[in-house]
């Protein structure tokens, strides 16, 4: 009963924080307006190096009327650019969003290239609707990421080569150690 | 603990003269329950980084409608799992018997893949372990994450036991599966997206061969579906009396469920968030960190630190139960003391993990890696499938075989024609011809 009771409010402490966390999230994904449409950005605040971060807006017409030339930009940090790989369209637009309709533009594999200042950085993300303008600063931290060895076939052949002198190795082992004869499975 | 004596022992007569699943062994759901423990060490084994990385590609061209082939390939493991304990109980050995009782050369290859587990996949897991540990701790680097995590799993090892080990992974597994859950009640999820997912669909994108075997190769670990039947020794599940053995084998299914679908429910929570969150945009996540930073936005900030939590369990348990599994293996397969709390498993386990952790320097990316075993996984249960299938068919298995029984029949078939399906598949693949 004890157990089944610390598991339900271990439970219930995870849900619970992550709850907390969703209402924060809010803050980031805050749904605002531009014009007639109303707009909510998706972006993270942590960002490790050498992985990709995606910004994702949110258009939503709750209007009875259609919205029409929708854009958004992308601009990188100022004068850090070169600090990030970015090879997408840095604007994006929707010709129109019918009464009614929720949809998505992204600038998705934003990443920050390996070895450069690990510091809090703000792009911004600039909205237009119709005549309508708006922007949102996207701060984010960037983290200090693992940095991997390209995947390359030689990578498979040295696990190869230590598997095979591991499995040398164990044979020696249990012959000269543990078992002092080959006894094996017959 | 294994028996050598292969002629016929006195148990092997009783079961000979008894009709195949003729015995009525009722026992209570309570009770079935209250025995669950080693189907928690092996899910908590089997959910590991791979279920993220795979997860995370099939939920990325697919979202939620791929659900349908966890359901498939975990029933497949199901299968497998429950061969392997029949085998134990009917010839009292366990797993790597299994393959040299057919041919030696079976157990050549057995304990050669065991020590790739051991060391192979032992490095991946340790390498994402450490990463996750990097996300709760922000101010770690990669490296002293990896000696930490490396330095817990083998103290565990070599001063644990198999009970605390199996508790611990208890807890693991509840926090793998709460972690990922939250993600999901924070992002929210579509019932109807979930409900479609059952049905099974190919994705217009094409990718459906290679995302099968990817999910095969997470769900039915080649080598870790004879863990179970080590379990079965660890906690002396033997008797002489068959009726006795048939009581047992009920309550094994009843863990062998946990085990085996353990899977298929957490890929719920992590295909459900990508179909939320990712799915819609076309994005392909690659990293690990690829997955954090696509769920912070919406879930919150928090989200990374349950999301590595998450992480954390499912890799670490995982180094500890496929290295565990290559330990039990070798010991079998070298006829000295195979429990856990024997010098020779514990100087395998340990002597395997130092080589995986030395290989860390080469800083190889361990979802790569894990991309390889996950292959190598599939490829290794074509042979694991045909091993158990044919025990399953065996006269040698008395009570246990299938005999009249239609569903074993249906599943055996099913895991044989994963088995032959994905082992092929990869062996092609290994002179570049894909399909």
């Amino acid at each position: 009963m004890r157990k089944r009771l610390v598991v339900l409010l271990v439970l219930a402490l995870f849900l619970g924080l992550f709850s907390a966390g969703g209402v924060w999230a809010q803050e980031v994904g805050k749904a605002f307006k531009v014009g007639a449409a109303e707009v909510t950005v998706f972006a993270p605040r942590t960002v490790w190096e050498g992985t990709n971060a995606h910004v994702i807006i949110k258009f939503e017409n709750h209007t009875n009327q259609p919205i029409k030339d929708i854009k958004a930009t992308l601009a990188l940090p100022k004068g850090e650019e070169k600090r990030f790989s970015y090879k997408g369209k840095t604007e994006l637009t929707l010709p129109e969003l019918k009464a009614g309709e929720t949809k998505y533009l992204a600038f998705t594999y934003i990443s920050p290239v390996l070895g450069k200042e690990l510091k809090d950085y703000t792009a911004v993300v600039g909205l237009e609707v119709g005549d309508a303008k708006g922007s949102f600063n996207w701060t984010f931290s960037v983290r200090p990421g693992a940095r991997f060895r390209q995947n390359t076939p030689e990578i498979v052949s040295t696990i190869m080569w230590v598997t095979i002198g591991m499995v040398i190795f164990w044979f020696l082992v249990f012959k000269f150690y543990f078992n002092r004869s080959w006894k094996l499975i017959p | 603990m294994s028996v050598a004596e292969d002629k016929l022992a006195p148990w092997m007569k009783e079961d000979a003269l008894v009709e195949p699943w003729s015995l009525k062994v009722g026992i209570p759901f309570k009770e079935r329950v209250k025995d669950l423990g080693a189907g928690a060490l092996v899910a908590a084994t089997f959910i590991g980084s791979g279920d993220v990385a795979v997860g995370a590609t099939a939920g990325g061209y697919f979202g939620l409608g791929y659900w349908w082939a966890y359901w498939v390939t975990c029933a497949a493991a199901w299968a497998a799992m429950d061969i392997s304990a029949r085998y134990w109980l009917a010839r009292k050995k366990p797993g790597v018997w299994m393959f040299t009782d057919i041919h030696w050369i079976l157990g050549i290859f057995l304990a050669i893949f065991a020590v790739y587990f051991g060391v192979g996949n032992v490095n991946s897991q340790i390498g994402v372990a450490g990463q996750a540990l990097t996300g709760l701790f922000p101010s770690l680097s990669w490296d002293v994450a990896n000696i930490i995590v490396a330095l817990a799993a083998m103290a565990l090892v070599w001063f644990g036991s198999y009970n605390l080990t199996e508790k611990l992974f208890f807890w693991l597994l509840l926090m793998i599966v709460a972690s990922f859950y939250a993600a999901l009640v924070a992002t929210g999820v579509s019932v109807a997206d979930a409900a479609r997912g059952l049905l099974p669909a190919v994705d217009p994108k094409g990718q459906f061969n290679s995302i099968f075997q990817a999910i095969a190769g997470t769900n039915i670990n080649g080598a870790a579906v004879l863990l179970f039947s080590y379990t079965m020794m660890e906690k002396g599940q033997w008797h002489d009396s068959l009726t006795e053995r048939a009581k047992i084998l009920t309550k094994a299914r009843a863990d062998n469920l946990l085990a085996s679908f353990g899977a298929a429910v957490t890929a719920l929570a992590i295909l459900g968030v990508i179909n939320q969150i990712i799915y819609p945009h076309g994005i392909i996540p690659r990293k690990i960190e690829d997955f954090a930073s696509l769920i912070e936005p919406v879930a919150g900030s928090w989200s990374i630190y349950v999301f590595s939590l998450g992480l954390f369990a499912a890799s670490f348990s995982t180094a500890i139960g496929n290295g565990m599994l290559a330990a039990y293996i070798l010991t079998d397969y070298f006829q000295v003391s195979t429990e856990a709390s024997s010098l020779p498993f514990r100087v395998v386990y340990v002597g395997n993990a130092l080589i995986a952790t030395a290989l860390l320097v080469m800083r190889i990316d361990p979802i790569f890696l894990k991309t390889v075993t996950s292959a190598m996984n599939a490829m290794f249960f074509g042979v694991v499938g045909l091993v158990l299938f044919y025990w399953s068919v065996s006269p040698k298995l008395g009570y246990f075989r299938n005999g009249k029984n239609i569903w074993l029949w249906a599943l055996s078939l099913l895991m044989l024609a994963i088995a032959l399906h994905v082992g092929v598949f990869n062996i092609f693949a290994l002179f570049g011809i894909k399909f």
